[in-house]
């Protein structure tokens, strides 16, 4: 497993830690106080585990110690380009959702708007990750990256 | 004028078109009368817009599906340049989209939800024209005399 996957694996453990802790600590402070306040902050104090990847898959910075060749960096290309295209399908669809289902005259708490955006970076970073991991599981059997 | 900047130039123009066309629609939603009428065009032509950009995208891949011979690691460098670009002002977009109707509405208040296909489709369209003209620039700067035919 090269770095890339390492990264990916990482990415997708966070966000998805992320979104289950945070959902299941706003539903049990929601049921016990009837509101949420203190359970979205996990949502922050989670995802700034994403901030420590530079110290955790640090480059190797001596002659010898290359981490990535064209492949490596043709396969994160795609997947970037893949997330950014789902991205936008994504989010344009969901608004196009959002407004089929509430009707025409309906609304929706401003609230709505940053969710969107920050689940829309979420939803790249994880379609990037599993794109990687995908390419790199269809290349060539027995390989060592 | 090489296929990345006509390319570039024809979605620039859609591009405009099509914000022009979100405009109309923003202000068809707050005309003073009946509001249904506003929110009716607002349907109609969020669909014709939709199907403009998907139609637009098919072509595209589909077009990207031959080889491109004029295509070479300059071109790349100027897309790469233009695609990050973009990147970085649909996160300004989608971040500035986000504070103004609280700032209108307040942090309780709701707003109409036709905004919000018309808000992002606003973003969608606004980062394809910074990539357009990105890209456009990119060439534009290039030494006089060069010919990219």
């Amino acid at each position: 497993m090269n770095r890339y996957q390492k990264l990916a694996w990482f990415n997708i453990i966070v966000i998805v830690a992320t979104i289950v802790i945070t959902t299941a600590g706003i539903a049990i402070e929601i049921r016990w106080r009837g509101y949420s306040t203190i359970a979205p902050w996990f949502f922050v104090a989670i995802l700034l585990l994403l901030r420590l990847k530079p110290y955790l898959f640090w480059k190797p910075e001596s002659e010898g110690g290359v981490v990535s060749d064209e492949r490596d960096s043709l396969i994160v290309q795609k997947a970037a380009s893949f997330a950014y295209k789902t991205f936008w399908f994504v989010l344009l669809f969901s608004s196009f959702a959002v407004h089929v289902f509430k009707g025409g005259r309906g609304s929706v708490p401003v609230i709505t708007l940053p969710l969107m955006a920050c689940g829309g970076a979420l939803f790249m970073m994880i379609m990037c990750s599993v794109s990687i991991l995908v390419q790199y599981s269809q290349g060539n059997k027995g390989e060592q990256s | 004028m090489n296929k990345t900047q006509r390319r570039a130039l024809f979605t620039l123009s859609i591009s405009i078109v099509l914000i022009a066309f979100g405009v109309m629609v923003f202000n068809s939603m707050f005309a003073p009368g009946d509001r249904t009428a506003g929110v009716r065009l607002v349907k109609v032509w969020m669909w014709v817009i939709l199907a403009i950009s998907a139609g637009g995208a098919v072509f595209v891949h589909l077009k990207r599906r031959t080889p491109e011979v004029d295509n070479d690691e300059r071109d790349r460098y100027i897309k790469k340049n233009a695609i990050l670009v973009s990147f970085i002002s649909l996160w300004i977009l989608l971040f500035i989209s986000s504070l103004i109707p609280g700032f209108i509405a307040g942090d309780m208040g709701s707003i109409p939800v036709d905004l919000l296909p018309i808000m992002n489709m606003g973003v969608f369209l606004i980062a394809m024209l910074v990539y357009s003209v990105a890209v456009l620039f990119q060439y534009g700067r290039e030494v006089k005399g060069e010919s990219n035919e």
